[in-house]
């Protein structure tokens, strides 16, 4: 016999056994299968109530509502028949709603309930039935095999040193006891794979980051066993904790490896190791994201944003999240996420969005550039960042929620908003004795700038005028303690900086009405933002003079721009800036002037002494 | 001969190593369908072994009978309920995984691979609904204590990200070959979680010193998942969707 023949029927008996076998799975794989129904709670004749109510119609449930008597708050009132009056409405509401919504019809085979069978696939859309399998293979039984190309899986370059890494820290992830190998084992190596990822990409899009290899195998043996460890047994928490390392990880692993690239010394032989505290804080991010959610008080780039500030602390001072004794980091880096959401939670629309995040990012940059001047290492600093930023918040919530003008949203977006908060955190960073021991000297400064800036109903600053006049209130309030933002602002003695700034505000807005600068008037931009500097610098070394004259000091600004107004062809606002300079400390000493002489004048502008 | 002898032995081993998958998900299959239907505390704790024990039949097989094995593991896991809550998440990653894995990815086996995806959310909801349960059992005259503000806004939480989830497959589910009925079964699925969570926002509003605030603002989170159904031409009537019987003890 041929021995080619007898090659060749051995191969087609081993086709055809396998042809048969694959008929039998494919039978068994596409008979109908069990697709069982999720749980259902009790739903309430009152949540019936709510969700017909709440919120399409809320408005019949207050105010002059048909069933506002019936109603109280979140739940029905106290009043007898409230219920039934109530589920008979909702029960007419609904119908209502239903037939308007005409497309939306109950579907047959949504309301069968209890678990079902069903079929691999739609009628006609399978593939070859088995038989008609068995058929086909015995046609294709002389075909040849082609064989795979098993080098295709092959990996180069910097994928193949990360799955280097990935190997070797996975064995150390993978826990002992044979009962924790379910989920926090498989979460390991999910967690690794998205770390080993997102360090891959951050490689790929920035060459010029030289991360050693070894080092990056450090900064995940230290990120990730205190995450996985914290893993809670729920299911419901679990899939809440991956869903947060799934959104978060990866950029956090970006943010995390940027760090280490941009800081190396930081990050080798130092005292304390920072490789510690980015373990921590990557745990306490995704703790506090999982507490509170993707969606609630942060965002996702709310919570990257704060980790990414709290890593440059970590970074420049690990001594902050290492070095205090019995509070290990992972508390600490736990305590500062969690009081930062409860802070900002509860505070003032735009704060209790990512804008209190991004204040907190400004608050941890100035720990990070300025910590050891205000902050004790051994105390709870966290406490401090927190109060730093409610003083800001707090100081800025006065200008902000003024209804006639809208506040100073209307002047500054809300990425000047934070800038100008920055430009106080500076200043009170270099002047601890403004924050120290529980001093809200800094939220008097910021409250004092931001009524003032809700005076600026014209818009005649512009938001840079206005973040170099709050730098300078700053820096004169710092020099000058208790000057001219006092903490009680009710009388103009306590708060003269910011009556000062109004004042010559209403002044230009005076200008303004009679015509701006078509009639000649110099008072608004750069001017004004001077005059108020000069105000500010004049009135900060002698507050008492300030509020004794502020009439007279107002009367000053008026006096100068009828002057230059009267006069465009003799005078503009570089001489109204120089009589404003030279006057001022005439006024602050002596009070209101009389009329201006033109000689007097004259002297003023070519440089001699004032008569 | 000995050569021709040596061949259909081979075959024959070939052919009987295979047809152990086959063999495998029928049993294991038709386990799961008798055992789903006992709902006894045992019958759980059998699903949570039989959930394992398809999960180590799927790592050793390939292709779709993978699938297939991993579907039941994944089926068996949600239904064995509290058993089988540390064994859902990793089998259906390693379902997923094996569907990926597929020539054509879901289209190969697309009931199963839909089920399999569909499987940890919904054994998610299943949880926080048990969870609801307990808390809507602790109303006392109508109200709820005020610690059970935090636990009942998380449920509402997790069971709209479940939403989001089972909303998610869905529009993937209908672009599979897949029976109609399935596409009809997987609906069902997002109106119960939908209303599970019309519930847990209700129950908001009984706790003591719930914030009204909050209480608007979870409303207007709500009238999303319910503008989302609506879309896709699905009634929200709750009315519609019985309590499941005695399923506290699940």
């Amino acid at each position: 016999m041929d021995p080619t023949l007898i090659i060749f029927g051995i191969r087609a008996l081993i086709r055809l056994a396998r042809e048969g076998v694959a008929a039998f799975n494919q039978f068994e794989r596409d008979r109908p299968a069990l697709f069982p129904d999720g749980l259902s709670a009790d739903f309430r004749q009152i949540d019936f109530i709510r969700t017909t109510f709440i919120p399409d119609h809320q408005d019949l449930l207050t105010g002059t509502g048909a069933f506002a008597k019936y109603w109280s708050g979140t739940a029905p009132a106290k009043v007898p028949g409230a219920m039934e009056a109530l589920y008979i409405g909702a029960v007419q509401l609904f119908s209502e709603d239903q037939a308007k919504k005409k497309q939306v019809t109950p579907r047959k085979g949504v309301e069968i309930g209890g678990a079902v069978m069903i079929q691999q696939w739609a009628s006609g859309k399978g593939p070859v039935g088995p038989v008609g399998r068995m058929v086909i293979a015995m046609a294709d039984v002389g075909l040849e095999f082609v064989g795979a190309n098993p080098s295709l899986l092959g990996v180069g370059g910097n994928g193949e040193k990360l799955i280097g890494a990935l190997a070797t820290n996975l064995a150390d992830m993978i826990p002992d006891d044979g009962d924790a190998l379910g989920p926090k084992s498989q979460l390991a190596e999910r967690f690794v794979g998205i770390f080993l990822r997102a360090g891959l990409k951050t490689l790929d899009e920035q060459p010029n980051l030289v991360v050693r290899e070894e080092h990056l195998q450090t900064l995940i043996k230290n990120t990730l066993p205190p995450i996985i460890a914290a893993l809670p047994a729920n299911l419901a928490d679990q899939a809440r904790w991956r869903d947060v390392a799934d959104a978060l990880l990866g950029p956090a692993a970006s943010a995390a490896i940027s760090t280490v690239a941009a800081n190396p010394r930081a990050f080798l032989g130092a005292r304390f190791d920072p490789n510690q505290a980015i373990g921590a804080l990557t745990q306490a991010m995704l703790q506090q994201a999982a507490k509170t959610g993707l969606k609630q008080e942060f965002t996702e780039a709310g919570f990257i944003g704060l980790y990414q500030a709290a890593l440059g602390v970590a970074a420049e001072r690990p001594e902050l999240f290492l070095g205090r004794p019995g509070t290990p980091a992972q508390q600490l880096a736990s305590d500062l996420f969690a009081k930062l959401a409860a802070t900002f939670k509860t505070a003032p629309p735009p704060f209790n969005a990512d804008l209190g995040t991004e204040l907190a990012v400004a608050v941890l940059d100035t720990v990070k550039q300025d910590g050891p001047r205000f902050i004790d290492k051994g105390g709870p600093w966290e406490n401090l960042v927190v109060s730093l930023s409610m003083q800001v918040v707090d100081g800025l919530k006065s200008g902000l929620t003024d209804p006639a003008t809208g506040g100073i949203s209307s002047v500054l977006s809300e990425q000047q908003l934070i800038e100008l908060a920055r430009t106080f955190l500076t200043q009170a960073a270099k002047t601890p004795g403004m924050i120290a021991g529980g001093n809200t000297e800094l939220q008097a400064v910021v409250g004092g700038v931001a009524k003032a800036m809700a005076a600026d109903k014209n818009l005649l600053l512009a938001p840079d005028d206005w973040l170099g006049i709050a730098a300078v209130a700053a820096e004169e309030a710092a020099a000058n303690p208790q000057r001219l933002f006092k903490i009680n602002d009710s009388t103009p003695a306590g708060a003269i900086g910011s009556e000062l700034i109004k004042d010559l505000l209403s002044v230009a807005g005076t200008e303004l009405a009679k015509g701006g600068r078509a009639s000649g008037g110099v008072l608004f931009g750069a001017t004004l933002r001077e005059a108020i500097t000069v105000s500010l610098r004049s009135a900060s070394g002698n507050a008492k003079a300030a509020v004794d004259n502020q009439a007279a000091l107002k009367g000053l600004a008026e006096t100068l721009s009828e002057l230059v107004r009267t006069h465009p062809t003799q005078y503009g606002a570089k001489e109204w800036l120089t009589l404003y300079r030279t006057l001022i400390t005439r006024v602050l000493q002596a009070g209101a002037l009389g009329p201006l002489a033109d000689a007097q004048i004259a002297k003023i502008l070519e440089g001699g002494l004032a008569a | 001969m000995r050569r021709a002898g040596g061949g259909l032995l081979l075959a024959a081993v070939l052919a009987a190593g295979a047809c152990a998958a086959g063999a495998k998900l029928d049993t294991l299959d038709s386990q799961l369908g008798t055992l789903s239907k006992e709902n006894t505390e045992a019958s759980r704790t059998k699903l949570a072994a039989l959930a394992s024990q398809a999960q180590a039949e799927a790592k050793s097989s390939d292709g779709v009978n993978r699938v297939a094995l991993y579907r039941v593991a994944a089926v068996s896991a949600w239904q064995a309920g509290a058993a089988g809550q540390s064994q859902v998440l990793p089998i259906t990653d390693e379902g997923i995984a094996a569907c990926d894995a597929l020539p054509a990815k879901d289209r190969t086996a697309p009931r199963d691979c839909a089920l399999i995806r569909l499987a940890a959310p919904l054994a998610v909801q299943d949880d926080l609904t048990r969870q609801l349960a307990t808390l809507q059992g602790h109303a006392s005259g109508g109200k709820l204590p005020n610690a059970d503000l935090q636990p009942v806004q998380g449920v509402f939480d997790g069971l709209e990200t479940q939403f989001d989830k089972v909303s998610t497959i869905r529009a993937e589910v209908v672009t599979l070959d897949v029976p109609n009925d399935f596409k009809l079964r997987t609906d069902r699925q997002r109106l119960i979680v939908y209303c599970n969570a019309v519930k847990a926002w209700s129950l908001y509003g009984d706790v003591d010193g719930a914030s009204l605030d909050t209480f608007n603002a979870l409303a207007q989170r709500k009238k999303q998942m319910t503008d989302r159904l609506e879309v896709d031409g699905i009634a929200t009537d709750c009315r519609a969707i019985p309590t499941t019987q005695g399923f506290d003890d699940k």
